[in-house]
């Protein structure tokens, strides 16, 4: 009969086995990194996008991101990769993403002056700059898909009243 | 036996009415709003709730001397510890899965923008009962080591220094080391995707703590028995 103080063989060969799996399956992920394919046309720089919204007329819309931020990722998931938000990004907007990131290879560079300028203290924000305003409209935390509308609705709404107010009224 | 001991280590939880009290506090309120936000991650007031739950898992049968009558049964230690580690586990999960479901009915109920789709729900229900059997798997060794409910005391002194460290310790490399090892620890799932690495992590962080905790068990006396 065997003690009941031995601590059991087959525990000591489980945790073993699954420590060699845990290795095993983290080389795996990192060999094969799961690829997600953005709707939104992100622009590679904020130079570029600036170039083009002057332009274009179109406004700048910035996300802040962090790799890290859980909500960031499902808002990616379930709102950015929304068909219909992701068409009127592309058509109204020039989008540009700063991503903050642990690993540092995916990191947008110079976030960290990026959020400064931006005033940005939680992820993900929102951000879009408009054309003779000091201040941007800016939206903070993971909207959902209503939101998001809303808030881009309400930024180009802002836009067209502003460039009411600033051309020439046609009448006496 | 084993399903004995499952069953009653669940007993002993639903019996304690202060704790229970706590518990249903803890899930009440803040939680539910935490469930309602888009990340849903185990926030502190989880934390605070797992902590509850397994105050005390196998350091109360010691204080008590439960612990000599129920290894004079046909049960080794080690199956003392699963069934303690099954029950705890399993009543977390179950609390944490009960709250965050509460918190998508309530969104879909108010038709909150936001609410969390059929795969988000599948995939936080599942990482959120992972965490909970992971999480009383962690806290197990020191249960074990500890007497009575004095482990609930030594998370909140740990919790009180890091709440010190935090606001005092500005050198981010230390900041980075205690992160790092809070991430080997209890690693951080991935809330859409199914991912074999995090599954394994769980598991194995599991097996690890479940095997240091047995190995503290079986040199640990017995407590002598109580007067007649």
């Amino acid at each position: 009969m065997s003690s009941s103080r031995l601590v059991p063989r087959w525990m000591i060969a489980l945790a073993s086995v699954l420590i060699l799996a845990r290795i095993f399956a983290r080389e795996w992920e990192e060999r094969h990194p799961r690829v997600e394919h953005d709707i939104v046309p992100w622009r590679a720089t904020l130079e570029q996008a600036e170039r083009e919204a002057a332009a274009t007329g179109k406004l700048i819309l910035l996300e802040f991101s962090a790799d890290w931020c859980g909500p960031c990722r499902v808002f990616d998931e379930e709102v950015l990769h929304d068909d219909a938000i992701a068409e009127l990004i592309s058509q109204r907007f020039v989008p540009f993403r700063v991503m903050e990131s642990e690993a540092g290879a995916i990191a947008t560079p110079g976030y960290d002056a990026l959020q400064e300028r931006f005033e940005v203290t939680g992820f993900p924000t929102l951000v879009v700059t408009l054309p003779g305003q000091a201040k941007p409209k800016r939206l903070v935390g993971a909207p959902g898909r209503r939101a998001m509308r809303e808030f881009l609705e309400g930024a180009l709404l802002a836009q067209a009243r502003g460039r009411r107010e600033t051309a020439p009224s046609a009448t006496p | 036996m084993m399903r004995a001991l499952f069953v009653q280590g669940l007993r002993r939880l639903g019996s304690a009415p202060i704790r229970m009290t706590v518990i249903l506090l803890l899930m009440a309120g803040p939680s539910i709003g935490q469930a309602l936000e888009a990340g849903s991650e185990p926030a502190a007031g989880d934390i605070y709730l797992a902590l509850i739950v397994c105050a005390g898992l196998v350091g109360s049968d010691f204080s008590r001397g439960e612990v000599r009558l129920i290894l004079a049964r046909p049960v080794s230690r080690a199956r003392y510890l699963l069934a303690r580690w099954l029950s705890a586990g399993t009543a977390l999960g179950a609390l944490l899965l009960v709250q965050y479901l509460l918190g998508c009915v309530a969104a879909a109920m108010l038709g909150l923008d936001g609410a969390p789709s059929w795969q988000r729900i599948m995939m936080t229900g599942c990482s959120l009962a992972t965490w909970g059997l992971l999480f009383a798997a962690m806290l197990l060794p020191i249960s074990v080591s500890l007497p009575g409910e004095t482990d609930a005391c030594l998370y909140g002194f740990v919790g009180l220094g890091l709440l010190v460290m935090r606001e005092f310790v500005d050198e981010p490399t230390s900041a980075r080391v205690v992160a790092e090892l809070v991430r080997l620890l209890f690693p951080k799932p991935d809330w859409l995707h199914y991912s074999p690495h995090y599954a394994f992590a769980v598991l194995s962080n599991s097996a690890i703590a479940l095997l240091l905790a047995c190995v503290i068990l079986t040199r640990r006396e017995l407590p002598s028995a109580p007067p007649a």
